[in-house]
């Protein structure tokens, strides 16, 4: 929707695709920006004054429309107007369900974390995160919430370990009603991610003493529901990231140290901040680029920094999806959830080998010639199985021309039908994941239907496609799209190696308009690690998966800078997640949307 | 606190008075009766349903158009498994969905509520407007302990597509989509759980709840306008639940929590299974007025899903690239027998007053396209099934608004007859283009 007329560099990648000439470029204002986004935050609901968005080839407007991928020379985005530093509006997102239920396990440990069932995340825009920044909780939502907190409540209760922990009067044999106003305090702040007032702690108390007298006295009952309340705050269930004027430049709203705390805790632990954490927060130990990058160097050094960018990339790489995958089981019998499940444990496995084994170049999740395989994988990728039943490290078949990613099972099962490929999906995943783009929807009124069979003339899946292209309506976002998909066709619809498709010899070759020629996952991904736009869009996946938005103009920037961190740091990982912590568009917001 | 009727106490006497115990088993019938088995015991009118049903990527027009119009049309082919409740079918061909952009399935969706899509970004876009079930929620809603009710069957939703438009089928407004709920445990859980005998903490949880309405009443001052109408949205979940937690337990026995979990075994998604249980609980939750409106979303639009269940191993999107695929068409005869299904539930289903669930409810059923092939909107099909107490037109009719392969008039007319059952004082619906202010005469029944 937006229609800028900046000098960014940067093709129009897809401005060959033929725009929709129906959408109406001032229908989305909500998006729409114009060159004076300096004038403040936008007035819409969309992701604040202008995003550098995937959305500007449906606006019909070529000529000088931005597109992602712009930004990706890195930082050469000079030459015209500078676009002055402005962050995403400020405001409240809920806790993703890992959020919630990661705080719940830190709070009040594994029993009453496995008692958890908080609401649904919905996604916009491929990532939950912005779902739960802009999104409504709906009725049913709120019951789950109450639901959840009296499930929670009673597990944390019976096994107080945890909460001992951080609270030690829970653990005495008959507490007085003192401890409730101790568990508001103590507890309430680690929860709510800052200190309690006064009266929020005597609304708390009140709840709990009102529940001891119903429960006959006990302790315990009271305990139960000033937990629930707690829960069911919406200074637990939201992040209020609303800032104040930084005292040096007071146009810029700076998160408070609290505020901070908690969105470092949450991107890199998936959790609320512990108790050290909130407290360097409150004595002012969290102000510095340097402080800020000292808590996240040591918040990386975590166990559940892992877990947190797995489940990043399950999002991101759609691999939570395999659990619930359809296969035409007459056609691929071996495809089980146990192959599903190790298709997806084999690409979190390589990447917490590139990111955390090696602090390598991120690249290589793309480029690798090993991969993580157990013997039900070796068998379908065609490798000698390894010792046991468990993972093993192997290099990859060469003559396949697997490599990485664009290789694996979760990815080329994941993208396509049960029982055909999909080079269109597939084509669509490396565009909209890997390099950042959208591609618009087929123009109205155009005639999906493919080319009829005959039973006496059998195509493959290639074939049939190209001359589906021959439409011009279709070709223009197409050829963008399937030639990707060609040069995998040697990859069935689960991922196994073939040389034939419907009986006849697959041909792999492919132009890529963009890219080049490529035969095979491997040529891919040669062309890939050396495209900035794979670096440009890592960066922009963190922020979108991380703060919740979609990257804004007046960020770009900033993301340029990350970029450049990115580049000039060996294209590590560990690097990048310290350097967003400590970014502009990490600490700083707008005025609250 | 919420001071909504919803159970009366008067009710509820009667019902003590006229058994040994609060819970009586279905149907209701004159327990909650006034004396002239007319009205409800407090006087108010008996009560109408409404569902909207919701199948994706269209049909194919020539075998699921009847061959004739107006009463006792034959049964094309496609709709051949509606014969059992043919009399309580209205079929409406020829009509023009008037969103005003196309994203390719999204814009279908305008048929659920009269307004064009927004923040339109690639294959991404937020509901433009509420849909027809949350204005009738709005209006009748307060009358019983769930406003509406949002269930869902096929899980397996369009990986293309993003946004709000097509992954719910009920909204209150763009960044307030009503998802559906694809479990039946849970299904179970949100309709009936509320009255399932537990400890009373009914004053414990009510204070919690005040506690939450305090902290959110504080937290608005610091944030902006939609962040505050997320809010909005919060205490409006806190008023439901409120609702709830005071209701008064419905005077018919509770059914079972069902055993379906809606799991996938072997690559088979148990869709009629899913559906027959889905649909009994919406027999149970209108028998005993626990809901009077409900969205059903039986697959997504742009129909990703497998129908393995019927050992059909292509996708039923993928199926739609043909128009001649025998696939495709199995495949819309399983999804309208599937809308049977219910409907024949609803028929053998006895309401409040002795009367069957079609005489009582409207079901209003579209797609997100007329044929999937083309995602054409132009000829989007709609059905109406019940009269909803006369509100419709009984016997249904087949009513053409132009000659296929034409298109004519305004889908929206058909949601403004259906709001117009339920709020005679409503005048139009949806904006832009597709709003209405044209109620269809031709479908209206004796008592609209």
């Amino acid at each position: 929707m937006i229609r800028l007329v900046l000098p960014l560099s940067g093709c129009l990648l897809l401005a060959g695709c033929p725009s929709d000439p129906i959408a109406d470029p001032t229908d989305g204002d909500t998006t729409t920006a114009t060159m004076n986004t300096t004038a403040g935050p936008g007035p819409g609901p969309g992701p604040g004054p202008g995003t550098t968005g995937d959305d500007s080839p449906t606006t019909g407007e070529s000529a000088g429309t931005t597109e992602d991928g712009q930004s990706t020379t890195g930082g050469s985005t000079t030459g015209g107007v500078e676009e002055p530093f402005e962050p995403a509006p400020g405001g409240m997102r809920r806790l993703l369900r890992h959020q919630y239920v990661g705080s719940i396990r830190y709070l009040l440990g594994d029993a009453a974390a496995g008692a958890a069932v908080p609401p649904e995340d919905y996604s916009l825009h491929g990532f939950d995160a912005i779902g739960a920044a802009e999104l409504s909780l709906q009725e049913s939502a709120i019951e789950q919430l109450e639901t959840s907190s009296r499930a929670i409540a009673i597990a944390a209760v019976e096994d107080r370990s945890t909460l001992g922990g951080h609270v030690p009067c829970v653990l005495e044999a008959e507490p007085d009603d003192s401890c409730f106003g101790i568990v508001a305090v103590d507890l309430g702040r680690l929860a709510w991610r800052r200190p309690l007032i006064g009266e929020e702690v005597d609304a708390m108390v009140a709840i709990a003493k009102q529940a001891r007298e119903w429960g006959g006295g006990e302790f315990a009952t009271g305990l139960q529901y000033e937990l629930m309340a707690l829960l069911q705050s919406p200074y637990f269930v939201y992040l209020v990231e609303v800032g104040k004027p930084d005292p040096e430049d007071p146009a810029t709203r700076l998160l408070t140290s609290s505020e901070l705390a908690a969105r470092l805790s949450f991107f890199l632990l998936g959790r609320t901040p512990d108790a050290e954490l909130l407290a360097a927060a409150e004595a002012d130990a969290l102000i510095t680029d340097d402080d800020v990058r000292a808590a996240a160097e040591a918040m990386i050094a975590r166990p559940e920094a892992r877990a947190t960018l797995s489940i990043f990339y399950s999002e991101l790489f759609q691999l939570r999806d395999l659990a619930t995958l359809n296969k035409n089981n007459q056609l691929f019998p071996q495809f089980t959830h146990e192959l599903a499940y190790a298709m997806k444990y084999e690409t979190l496995r390589l990447i917490e080998d590139i990111v955390w084994d090696q602090d390598t170049d991120f690249r290589t999740l793309l480029s690798a010639d090993y991969t993580f395989v157990n013997p039900a994988l070796a068998s379908l990728y065609g490798l000698p199985p390894p010792r046991g039943q468990g993972f093993a490290k192997v290099p990859l078949e060469e003559d396949h021309g697997r490599a990485g990613l664009l290789g694996q099972a979760s990815f080329l099962a994941r993208f396509a039908h049960p029982a055909e490929t999909s080079p269109t999906r597939r084509g669509q995943f490396i565009r909209t994941k890997l390099l950042c783009e959208t591609v618009p929807p087929p123009p109205p009124g155009v005639d999906a239907s493919l080319p009829p069979e005959s039973p006496n003339e059998p195509q493959t899946m290639k074939q049939k496609l190209v001359q589906h292209m021959e439409d011009p309506s279709c070709n223009g976002c197409h050829v963008q799209l399937d030639p990707l998909g060609f040069a995998l066709e040697n990859y069935d619809p689960i991922g196994a190696y073939r040389t034939l498709d419907s009986g006849l010899p697959i041909d792999p070759s492919a132009t890529i308009p963009d890219l080049g020629e490529v035969f095979s996952a491997r040529d891919i991904a040669d062309l890939l690690v050396e495209d900035p736009r794979v670096t440009a869009c890592i960066v922009k996946n963190f922020v979108r998966g991380a703060l919740g938005h979609r990257e804004g103009l007046g960020e770009i920037h900033a993301l340029d800078d990350l970029e450049a961190e990115l580049e000039s740091n060996d294209h590590r990982l560990q690097h990048l997640l310290v350097e967003l912590a400590a970014s502009p568009v990490f600490r700083a917001v707008g005025a609250p949307k | 606190m919420s001071n909504r009727r919803t159970i009366p106490r008067r009710t509820l006497l009667r019902g003590l008075l006229g058994g040994s115990a609060a819970v009586v088993g279905l149907p209701l019938l004159e327990a909650m009766l006034d004396r002239h088995g007319e009205a409800l015991a407090d006087g108010s009118p008996l009560p109408t349903r409404f569902v909207t049903w919701f199948f994706g990527n269209g049909v194919i027009l020539p075998r699921f158009e009847p061959a004739a119009t107006g009463p006792n049309y034959p049964l094309s082919d496609q709709l051949q498994p509606l014969a059992n409740v043919r009399d309580y079918v209205t079929v409406l061909t020829g009509m023009r969905n008037r969103c005003e952009v196309t994203v390719t399935h999204h814009e279908g969706m305008t048929a659920f509520n009269g307004f064009t899509m927004t923040e339109l970004s690639g294959l991404f876009s937020k509901a433009g407007g509420p849909t027809i079930d949350q204005l009738i929620a709005a209006k009748i809603g307060q009358d019983t302990p769930v406003a509406s009710i949002h269930l869902g069957v096929s899980k397996h939703l369009s990986v293309m597509d993003s946004g709000t438009t097509m992954h719910a089928l009920s909204h209150k407004g763009p960044n307030e989509p009503q998802y559906p709920q694809f479990n039946p445990q849970q299904a179970w859980t949100d309709l009936f759980g509320a009255f399932a005998p537990t400890a009373d903490d009914r004053p414990l949880r009510a204070s919690i709840l005040d506690a939450v309405r305090d902290q959110t009443a504080a937290l608005r001052t610091r944030l902006g306008k939609l962040d505050n109408q997320r809010l909005d949205a919060h205490l409006d979940g806190v008023s439901a639940l409120e609702k709830k937690i005071e209701a008064t337990a419905p005077l018919c026995a509770l059914p079972d929590k069902p055993t379906e979990t809606n799991t996938d075994i072997n690559g088979v998604e148990p869709i009629t299974a899913v559906n027959g249980v889905m649909s009994d609980l919406l027999v149970y939750a209108f028998q005993c007025d626990i809901t009077r409106v409900a969205s059903m979303l039986f697959h997504g639009g742009a129909a990703e899903t497998v129908f393995s269940e019927i050992d059909i191993w292509s996708g039923h999107h993928n199926n739609s690239h043909n128009p001649n695929s025998e696939e495709l068409h199995t495949g819309i005869v399983h999804i309208m027998g599937r809308f049977a299904d219910l409907l024949e539930r609803f028929k053998a289903s006895v309401d409040i007053d002795g009367k069957n669930l079609l005489d009582t409810s409207i079901i209003y059923c579209s797609s997100d396209c007329a044929e999937g092939w083309t995602h054409s909107i132009q000829r989007q099909p709609i059905i109406l099934a019940g009269h909803g107490r006369n509100k419709l037109i009984y016997p249904g009719i087949h009513v053409q608004a132009a000659p296929y392969p034409m298109s004519d008039g305004n889908i929206s007319d058909v949601l403004l007859t259906c709001l117009q059952a339920f709020d005679p004082r409503a005048t139009s619906i949806g904006g832009g283009a597709p709003m209405s202010t044209t109620p269809m005469p031709a479908i209206m029944g004796t008592d609209f």
